[in-house]
């Protein structure tokens, strides 16, 4: 029973896309897979409230079930649904905008030892770069910037799978990457959070 | 911390509201209008770039460098220029929104797009479309004569109305031997024409022709030819002048016999 019950966990996304077109209920399994994903990807790049978060990513589901007919086997599952939760997130900022300052980037511990690994600062990270201080600072570059950054370092995405949520050509994703890193860098220099370069 | 129930609650508000998942073919249909909406914009593009080459053939623009930089400048084909550069952004777009479309930098589309709408016009241009198109604009949009061909027909008028850069244009009206004839210009003067030097595209200089001369003012209402060349029938020539790859043409259509 416990095993028939599990069976979806070794279900491939793609199988259960299958699953859940034929059977509504099975979608379900992909809900369990993605919304705690999702939910923190939606915070990190938003400062909605958890309220509305949720709400959000309900309609972000709810999105994805109407269009899994239209799921491109050429990209991964994750990436195609982080692309309709990016553009969700976008639009109900948009919407929201008059009540929101800004896209704003949520404190998470695994963010520092990500970026001070990229960068190779991992010897030279002053004490006093707390992950408070980089998300303020990551807060302070441009949008397209930090949604980049968000995806490369957040959610551990390569370029290839930003590329396809951001629908941008990979070489741009690189080049943003590379310049949102420079960005970074002078402002950390600037700031006097890291030694050298 | 999401609710416990968050699954169970969304299956309930897509049961309950009925969503199901958009067909198939509604993808495939989006796809196909899009790659069709593709197709037209090059195809544009195609039909601009043709008609640009045309104007550039026709227009007398090899001539300007014995012209003066002026006229280039105001018989450039701005309208079909202005077509070309919004029907690319449009393919762009278009391209764009294809399935996988993001993946090309916008720098590679619109350069593809280009060279489509550059090889298309070529085609056209070659199997004589261009021609009958642009009739075609002529009669059925009467703001295309005003803006575009009746403009062009005035500036080329007047570049063969400027004997003092070189440029005669009009009607032989009486030959006198070998040397020498009268011409009457597209403003009625009349002009003592020496042809001595001059060499012909073609045999075939009677009276009653039309001939465009290029050479240098040599009095009053006296030009020495050196190259004559004839209009030939109501709509566009190609002149070629011995042991050249020289080609001289202009917009002659608006010449009335």
């Amino acid at each position: 029973m416990t095993n028939k019950n599990n069976d979806h966990l070794s279900k491939t996304d793609q199988e259960l896309v299958a699953l859940a077109i034929k059977r509504t209920d099975d979608f379900k399994y992909l809900i369990d897979r993605y919304e705690a994903k999702l939910l923190r990807y939606i915070r990190r790049l938003s400062n909605f409230s958890s309220e509305d978060s949720e709400d959000l990513l309900q309609e972000i589901f709810i999105k994805v079930y109407q269009n899994l007919n239209s799921f491109d086997d050429s990209l991964k599952f994750s990436s195609w649904i982080y692309r309709i939760a990016h553009n969700q997130i976008i639009s109900q900022y948009r919407k929201t905008k008059s009540k929101c300052k800004d896209l704003e980037i949520k404190a998470d511990e695994t963010l520092v030892n990500n970026l001070a690994s990229e960068f190779d600062l991992k010897e030279m990270i002053d004490q006093k770069l707390t992950s408070e201080k980089l998300f303020k600072l990551i807060n302070n570059l441009d949008k397209k910037y930090k949604e980049v950054l968000i995806l490369r370092f957040f959610e551990d995405k390569d370029y290839r799978e930003i590329s396809d949520i951001l629908q941008k050509p990979a070489g741009t994703v690189a080049a943003l990457i590379n310049r949102a890193k420079k960005q970074l860098k002078h402002l950390l220099l600037k700031k006097r959070l890291i030694f050298n370069i | 911390m999401i609710e416990e129930n968050f699954s169970k609650n969304i299956l309930q508000k897509i049961k309950s509201t009925a969503i199901t998942p958009k067909p198939k073919w509604q993808f495939r249909l989006k796809n196909y209008i899009l790659w069709l909406s593709f197709t037209i914009t090059i195809l544009v593009g195609g039909i601009s770039t043709s008609i640009i080459i045309y104007m550039a053939r026709h227009n007398g623009w090899l001539l300007f460098g014995r012209f003066n930089g002026f006229f280039f400048i105001k018989t450039i084909p701005y309208f079909w220029l202005i077509i070309l550069a919004l029907f690319i952004l449009l393919a762009y777009y278009n391209f764009r929104n294809l399935e996988g479309g993001y993946k090309y930098k916008f720098e590679l589309v619109v350069l593809a797009s280009i060279v489509l709408s550059i090889i298309l016009g070529l085609v056209f241009y070659n199997f004589g479309l261009t021609e009958r198109l642009e009739r075609g604009f002529e009669r059925k949009l009467p703001f295309y004569k005003e803006a575009v061909v009746d403009r062009l027909d005035r500036q080329h008028r007047q570049l063969w109305l400027s004997p003092d850069y070189g440029f005669l244009g009009g009607k032989v009206i009486l030959i006198e031997g070998h040397e020498s004839f009268t011409l009457e210009g597209f403003d009625r003067r009349l002009w003592s024409i020496s042809q001595k030097k001059a060499e012909f595209s073609r045999p075939g200089m009677e009276e009653g022709v039309f001939l465009k001369i290029i050479g240098r003012r040599i009095g009053e209402d006296q030009f020495e030819a050196e190259r004559i060349n004839f209009f030939e029938g109501p709509w566009l020539e190609e002149l070629r002048f011995p042991g050249g790859m020289m080609k001289e043409n202009f917009y002659p259509r608006r010449i009335n016999r």
